[in-house]
């Protein structure tokens, strides 16, 4: 058995990553290459293995076992996810929340929500208006000045859509698979940040707009609904990754986040008006998109 | 309900007339609607719900039976929610 190992830093938090499966090693580089570092010699904190049996991949932890997974496509999230659980037990110096964001003239604009809340498609979309890719999932706020550092993960939605502009495409490249899900197998998507898209580790933004939006397939309109700066701390508060480990701090953070934010709900039927909705809020002037790259988005159900 | 009184360990965001309590002890959070958020200020261990209806009631001039509810049904949430003792 040979195996591939590889040290890496995100967030400044090394990590171990060792494995049988070469295919995998290559591809979780190429995939995550956005995100992660290579490790700058540190010792890691944490030792992830990914090792094929006769049937599975098997995740472990420091020995332990996290998960297993018949195919190669699951896994790249999921050790991904196992790595992120370690970003919140080991870093106190950053509050993580459940969402998306992207930024435009150095501020950021926060999107959010619980899964299924359509916040990756979102900011798939919104690439098309010009906006810098920050993150689809995991918002790091830097404690020390409460701004929003990058977290390039790629970004994992549902179908095989092309949700952005030739243009955008040229910034970011889609790998298309099938994965399944009870008895049926449904398309999903990774598109990962090529070099041009990804921002310098030290980047930061402040936060400029809170937008929670929730798809709801029934509506065939989007619409934006201002929300009170309360109303908004008590949401952001239910979207915190690591919350429980910073008891007060954490509620006086999201609190100075709503008071200098302007806050929104974002009832999403149709992509191409939200992100045109979300666009508007920056109070810049529209970017010309091509109706059909949005078009037809979301017409399906997931069935998850 | 008179002696109850605000626990003191409670963080409070009053922002734009509403409410956000964070409560340590459990972690959870409460949002006030703007009624509930005149009701949680005016709650003290010197003001009795009879106080904050007539309060209520003088600055708004409105029906004393709905605030009455209305102050009644808060206090109970409060009280169901821990956050008063």
């Amino acid at each position: 058995m040979s195996l591939s190992t590889a040290r890496f830093e995100v967030l400044s938090f090394p990590f171990e990553l060792t494995t049988d499966d070469k295919k995998f090693f290559d591809e979780f580089m190429e995939l995550n290459s956005a995100l992660t570092l290579p490790g700058n010699g540190k010792l890691p904190q944490v030792q992830y293995s990914v090792i094929k049996n006769t049937k599975y991949f098997c995740i472990r932890e420091n020995g332990k076992f996290r998960n297993r997974w018949a195919h190669r496509w699951p896994l790249y999230l999921s050790v991904m996810m196992c790595v992120r659980d370690s970003l919140y037990l080991h870093l106190k110096e950053y509050l993580f929340l459940h969402s998306g964001a992207l930024a435009k003239n150095k501020k950021a604009v926060l999107l959010p929500g619980p899964s299924g809340s359509g916040k990756s498609t979102l900011t798939l979309g919104l690439l098309n208006y010009g906006y810098q890719y920050l993150t689809d999932e995991v918002v790091v706020i830097d404690l020390a000045g409460l701004r929003v550092k990058p977290f390039q993960r790629p970004i994992y939605i549902y179908g095989w859509q092309s949700v952005v502009s030739a243009e955008v495409e040229k910034y970011f490249k889609f790998y298309r698979f099938k994965e399944r899900y009870g008895n049926t197998m449904q398309p999903w998507q990774y598109a990962v940040p090529q070099r041009e898209a990804v921002l310098p580790k030290d980047t930061n933004f402040e936060v400029g707009w809170i937008v929670f939006p929730t798809y709801n397939e029934t509506h065939k309109n989007s619409y934006l609904k201002p929300m009170s700066r309360a109303e908004a701390l008590f949401n952001l508060m239910q979207n915190g990754w690591n919350m429980q480990h910073f008891n007060d701090c954490g509620f006086k953070v999201c609190s100075e986040l709503v008071k200098k934010a302007e806050c929104y709900e974002l009832v999403m039927g149709d992509l191409k008006e939200a992100c045109e909705l979300v666009e508007g809020l920056t109070g810049n002037s529209p970017v010309s998109v091509k109706s059909e790259v949005l078009e037809g988005i979301w017409k399906r159900k997931v069935l998850l | 309900m008179q002696s109850l009184k605000k626990r003191t360990d409670l963080l409070v965001e009053e922002i734009e007339d509403e409410v956000v309590i964070y409560d340590p002890r459990t972690h959870r959070v409460h949002h006030l609607n703007p009624m509930a958020s005149i009701i949680w200020e005016l709650f003290d261990v010197s003001v009795s719900p009879q106080e904050i209806v007539k309060e209520i009631v003088d600055a708004l001039k409105t029906d004393s039976s709905t605030v009455e509810k209305d102050v009644q049904e808060t206090l109970k949430h409060l009280q169901e929610r821990g956050l008063l003792e």
